[in-house]
Formats: structure tokens, sequence, C-alpha cells
């Protein structure tokens, strides 16, 4: 643990640094200067190092780059340098809520006051497990705002918070006059009188840029679509579904009541709702993870589902991209194979899947190299060529910039020319790609739409 | 929130039970279960049987609380009582071992009723609630020079990591079982164990390696590994009268000889 802080722990310089992650340069050269009371908003493409540059700047990192008044950077200590990192859950470290407000600070406080800075109100013995992402990430910064910091160093702290909650925070910390605050942001949240900071990817990590136009016209030119078993239109229909958490134990309870909904072949559905609306419940019920309590599911025979999670690598299991897709796809490699029709099906499918997510260039990588963006990509491609023709979504779109999301949206698309239908479910409001052909809302359980099916679409409850 | 266990979870009633401080259900199971596990007559599990029972009664939990017991338990404990009717134990009824029934029946019976006391503590109690109580439990150690406060931060960190830990062996768990067959492994269900077991165990070390690294950074932005303890608050009278009771059944139980007397085997 660091000793506690001498003097402010600003002004800060970085002069022509290139930032290193495990030995691993990730950022370009880097300029900075940060003076005192300055309010920053770095802003940057997924994968060009921001959070790299806040873990310097908090001196956990990268020691040697940042030019600093004093070697103490008294993080973690009133006066000091405070630091609310990414992965809402990986900050809250109490059990409970009074717990985590207590960690590390010695003192009397009011956790009632505490957290009404934030608009939280929850009770102290409050089980950290039972929150919210949103919750967590206001738990985690009302820790931060404990300390009074001279500088705050907040990484993505909005992310999982809907527009009303997030405008409250940015308010929080404008208002914060006599502190230094350096924050990364995916949206474009800053205020008028933020100093704005857009860093770039390194070159040699640098993604080629697809042109989204120039890879429709390639897949228009002759590549066959994914084969599946499903002859009907109609892929899955829910009638009047209710579920219940722990139905039947004493902690029941209730989410979801009287939702109807029939998804079609091609169609992209968006299901979106504020955290706690049931929506992973009915995810998971799309995905056939979950049995309702009460309601029909009815599946067209030979509809394959599948759920992709938020944290996209806990479901690849391989160490390489090419291991990993055969295994999802379940593509014999062996040479016993006895190239069975299915075999041989499967084995096209994952080509077409391989040219469709423009996944040549990344054969012999190794998963842990991957981008989020790339090793989502891996997961839905080998989904896809395994003849899953429903694929659910849960929170997509966390922590995704603005290219992240024109990379998912043209994801999606692939998906979709595969001939897999998509639904996305997301807190995010104010994401919406073309092509939506049903648009929902879940408010407190119950499904409701927002914009009409487009093109003749049957839509939600008016099917046949 | 996890889906897989219903343990650990705190029924929101009001009982005497739950109105209990922690540490005194965890000291009074302690008490009962070193009375128990050292005498093993019936007369003993009778009577812890009984405490069970009114225990169970009087923190007024309804009956669906308990789990079901799963299929691969009940596999097992089948087995178990197939071996036992045809061990050797003395007595025996033909080809039947009465005395291998007994004690079967006895330890069953024992390793039920330590779990359920496990179930009303946390029913009644809660995860974080029994963590604070096994914190405080282990102070005074402090002056045998044993790290309390490590093991205490050891503690909370447990509790903090169990829920988020059993969600993403299910997210793996899910992802495994939902994949296809692997290919490759098509009638050779060792190599094909073998895979799965690969599988699940790097993509769970990956998890929680990741998780250790963003907990150890998340202390030190905090300023301290050492987790806060919230002051106890005043055992009641009637906190201390638990105590004191499970404390003198269990000398009781190891003073008066149970029966019938165990065969020594």
């Amino acid at each position: 643990m660091q000793p506690a802080p001498e003097g402010p722990p600003v002004p800060l310089a970085l002069n022509d640094v290139v930032l290193e992650r495990n030995g691993v340069p990730v950022t370009a050269p880097l300029t900075l200067d940060v003076q005192a009371g300055e309010h920053l908003v770095i802003e940057g493409p997924n994968g060009a190092g921001k959070s790299t540059l806040l873990d310097a700047l908090a001196g956990l990192d990268n020691l040697g780059s940042v030019e600093r008044p004093s070697d103490v950077v008294g993080l973690g200590h009133v006066g000091g340098t405070a630091r609310v990192g990414q992965r809402p859950e990986a900050q809250v470290i109490g059990t409970t809520v009074g717990e985590d407000l207590a960690w590390g600070l010695d003192d009397d406080f009011d956790v009632t006051e505490t957290l009404a800075g934030v608009g939280l109100e929850l009770p102290e013995d409050r089980p950290t497990s039972e929150l919210s992402g949103g919750e967590l990430q206001r738990l985690a910064l009302a820790s931060a705002l404990r300390r009074k910091p001279k500088l705050l160093l907040a990484d993505e702290v909005t992310s999982m918070l809907d527009p009303r909650e997030q405008a409250r925070i940015i308010d929080r910390l404008e208002a914060l006059n006599d502190a230094t605050i350096v924050r990364t942001t995916h949206r474009d949240d800053a205020v008028a009188s933020d100093r704005r900071i857009v860093i770039r990817r390194a070159s040699h990590n640098a993604v080629p840029a697809t042109d989204a136009e120039a890879a429709a016209s390639m897949h228009q030119a002759g590549l066959q679509t994914i084969r599946t078993n499903v002859g009907e239109n109609r892929l899955i229909r829910l009638r009047d579904v209710a579920y219940s958490h722990a139905a039947g134990k004493p902690w029941a309870l209730p989410v979801l009541h009287d939702v109807d909904l029939s998804i079609h072949r091609y169609e992209l559905v968006i299901i979106e709702g504020r955290n706690g609306s049931g929506k992973t419940t009915l995810a998971r019920i799309l995905a056939g993870l979950e049995t309702p309590t009460s309601g029909e599911v009815d599946r067209t025979s030979g509809v394959r589902r599948a759920l992709a999670h938020q944290h996209v690598r806990l479901q690849l299991l391989r160490a390489t991209v090419d291991e990993e897709l055969t295994s999802l796809a379940g593509v014999r490699t062996d040479r016993e194979s006895t190239g069975g029709s299915d075999q041989q099906a499967r084995t096209e499918n994952l080509e077409t899947a391989i040219k469709l997510f423009e996944l040549e260039r990344l054969s012999g990588r190794r998963i842990d190299e991957l981008s989020g963006g790339e090793q989502r990509r891996v997961l839905l491609a080998g989904l896809v060529s395994r003849g899953v023709s429903l694929l659910v979504l849960d929170e997509p779109l966390a922590g995704l910039d603005a290219e992240g999301r024109a990379d998912l949206a043209r994801t999606l698309d692939h998906v979709r020319l595969a001939g897999t239908s998509i639904v996305v479910v997301s807190h995010d409001v104010d994401w919406t790609p073309s092509h939506i052909s049903q648009h929902l809302r879940l408010e407190d359980g119950r499904l409701r739409s927002i914009a009409p099916g487009i093109d003749g679409t049957p839509h939600n409850g008016g099917t046949p | 929130m996890n889906r897989s266990s219903s343990f650990f979870r705190a029924i929101p009633i009001d009982s005497p039970v739950h109105r209990l401080a922690a540490e005194s259900k965890v000291l009074a199971g302690i008490f009962v279960s070193i009375g128990l596990v050292f005498n093993t007559e019936w007369s003993h599990i009778g009577v812890a049987a009984l405490l069970l029972f009114g225990a169970f009664r009087s923190a007024r939990l309804p009956l669906s609380v308990l789990p079901r017991v799963p299929l691969i338990v009940r596999f097992a404990l089948f087995g178990g009582l197939m071996g036992s009717i045809f061990s050797d134990e003395a007595p025996k009824v033909g080809a039947i071992s009465l005395g291998g029934l007994s004690d079967y029946a006895r330890l069953i019976a024992i390793g039920f009723i330590m779990i359920l006391w496990v179930g009303i503590l946390s029913w009644t109690t809660g995860l974080t609630a029994v963590g604070f109580a096994l914190r405080r439990l282990i102070r005074p150690l402090r002056y045998l020079k044993v790290p309390v406060d490590e093991i205490g931060s050891v503690i909370a960190l447990a509790v903090r990591s169990l829920p988020l830990v059993a969600d993403e062996i299910d997210v793996v768990n899910e992802s495994v079982t939902s994949r296809p067959a692997p290919a490759d492994h098509a009638g050779k269900p060792i190599r094909e164990a073998f895979s799965f077991i690969r599988d699940t165990a790097t993509a769970v070390v990956i998890g929680s390696h990741r998780r250790a690294r963003d907990l150890s950074m998340a202390m030190v932005s905090r300023g301290s590994t050492t987790a806060p303890l919230p002051p106890r608050r005043q055992l009641r009278p009637v906190d201390k009268a638990v105590i004191a009771g499970a404390f003198l059944l269990c000398v009781a139980a190891f003073v008066i000889p149970g029966v019938p007397p165990n065969t020594p085997s």
C-alpha cells in the first residue's frame, strides 16, 4: 500500500512516451499535461490504451513514464488520488454497501448522505452481490468521492447508467471545482468546460478499417447463406409467458408477465429496458436456457438457439481462433473424418462464416490476443456456422465506443446475411442500427412496442 | 444474481432465530456439531435432530426452502446403502447386515443434520452476516499471533467473490454443454471427458485470474487491503443463553453415555 500523500498529486506530464502493459507497448507515443483543477475527458477507440493511461496516471503501472510532483501518489488516501476502473463488479470489494464505503477509511460517515450524493438509496447492510451494474458503478464512485481526491481518475464510470442517471453523475463531477478529473468515455458526454483529448491506436496494433459497403458488395457477389434445417418462417413464439425467479421458494421474485412475442427469419429485434426490468431473463428464455413459470414457448422444430453473453471471453474455450471455430461449429479436424453429409455441411458453413465475418486474417491468432470486438466476431461466426438460427445477444453494447458500435452493427449484418435472426437485449437506448424489424421495451416485466415493424414484417402479437 | 444456489440466501422474515446474533448461531452450531461428531449414538443423534427441528420451527421457515437432493447424490446414497446392507458388520440376519445398516443410517443422519444446521444458519442470517460473524469470532486469536486481519480480509473477499464465481461457472457450463459434442472425439468417451475438463478448467482459471487481478487493483485504489469490520453489537441475554446452552449440551454429550452403545468396529 502507498503512504499518505505529502502534497497534491498534480500537475502530471507525459512527454512522448509509449505506455506498456505486461511489457507490450499498447499506446501510440503520448504527450500530455494535466494541470491542477483541470477536467479532462480522454476519448479514443477501444484498444487505444485509455485504461492503461489512467492506470499510469494512478501510478499503478508504467512508473517511469509519468512526471509527477512527488513519487507519493497517495492512491486511496483522503486528499490524494482516487481511481475507479471499468467492470463495476470488480470495483466494489465490500460484501455489504456499508463495508464497501468504509473500506480503507477510518472515519465516521453518514451512509445515506454519501449514497445520496451519487443518486443511490440503499440500506447499509444490503449485500453488494444483489446490486445491479449501474448501482455498483455509482457505489464505487461514492467510495472514490468520499476521499475528497485532488486527482480523480474515472474509467468509463457511466457505461452502465441510463441517460438520466448519467447526466446526474456528470453534473456531480463537474461541480468538483478543486479536484483534477481525468475520465475516459466512449459516449459523447463531455461538457463544454472539459478539455477533450483524443488518443489514437498505436499503428502496430491498428485494425485495418474494413469498408462496410465494400464488405456488403462482397457478400452480394455470390456468398451463399448458412444452411439450416428450418422450413417455416416463424422461428419462435412466446404466448402469455410469465417467469418468476426461484418459483415456489420463499424468495421467489416475479420478473416477467404476459409476454407475447413472435420472431421470424431474418428479423433484428431490439429489446431495451432498465436494469432489473427482466430483460436478461427474457433473453435466457428466448435462448432456451430458462423455462417460463407459465405460458407457452412454441419453437419451430429444427430451430437452434444460442445466447451470446456480455463478457464473450467466458464463452470461448479454446486457445486459438482456429480451434475455437472448429469446436464451436462441431467440425472434425482429424484425418479419420468419414465425410458424412452432416460433416460436409458443417465444414461448408464454417468456410462461409469465416469469409462472411472477415476472419481470415485472424487465423492462427491466440484468443487472448484479440480485442473484445474480434472475440465476439469469432463467437458469433462459430455459432452461426453451427446452424444457430436464433441468436440472442445480452448487453453487447456496454463499453463500446462509436467505432465499436459500428463494428457490432456490421457484425450483426453478417449474422443476418447468414440467415440468422437476432435479438439484442440492452439497457442502452441510443443505439438503433438499420433494419430493425421490432423495437420493444420491457418495463416492470411487461413488453410493449416502441416502433412498428417495418416493411410489412409481422409485428409483435400481430401474427396470424 | 446467481441461479444455482438456494443455500446462502437469507429469508426476509422475522423470527426469534432471525433476531439472534450471527455469532451466537455460529457458535451454537459449532458446539452442537462437536458434541455430535464425537458421540454418534442414536440417543445423541435424536437430541440433535430434536434441536434442529425446534430451530427450524421457531425460525418459521417454510418447507419449500429445503433444496432438492441432486440426482447424483441420490445415486451415491443408494450405492452406499447397498454396500452397507451386504457388509460383514454384525449382527447379521441372513445375508443382510443390520450392523452395517445401522452404521450407515447414523452416518447419513449426522450428515443431513449438519447440512441443515448450515442451512438454517444461512436462511436466517445470510452469507454476508455469517462472514462478519466468523471474522469477529477469530479476533481473540490475535493474541496468539494469528494474522486475524489477513484471514478476515480473505473471508470478506471470498464472500464477495462467491456469487460472482458462481455466475461465471454458470456461463462456462452453459457454453460447454451447449456446444456440439467434440466431433474429433466421437466414440472416444475418455478423450471427450478430458477435453471437457480441459475446456472448463481453462475458462474458469482465466476468469479467476482476471478477477484476482481486478480485486487487487480495486484494493490498492482504496489504499488498504484490510477489510473494515463494523463493531459488534452487544450480545443480548438470549444470545448468551443460546451460546451457554449449546456449550453445556456439548459437554453433556461427552459426559452422558449414549444408548444404544456403538459396537466397536
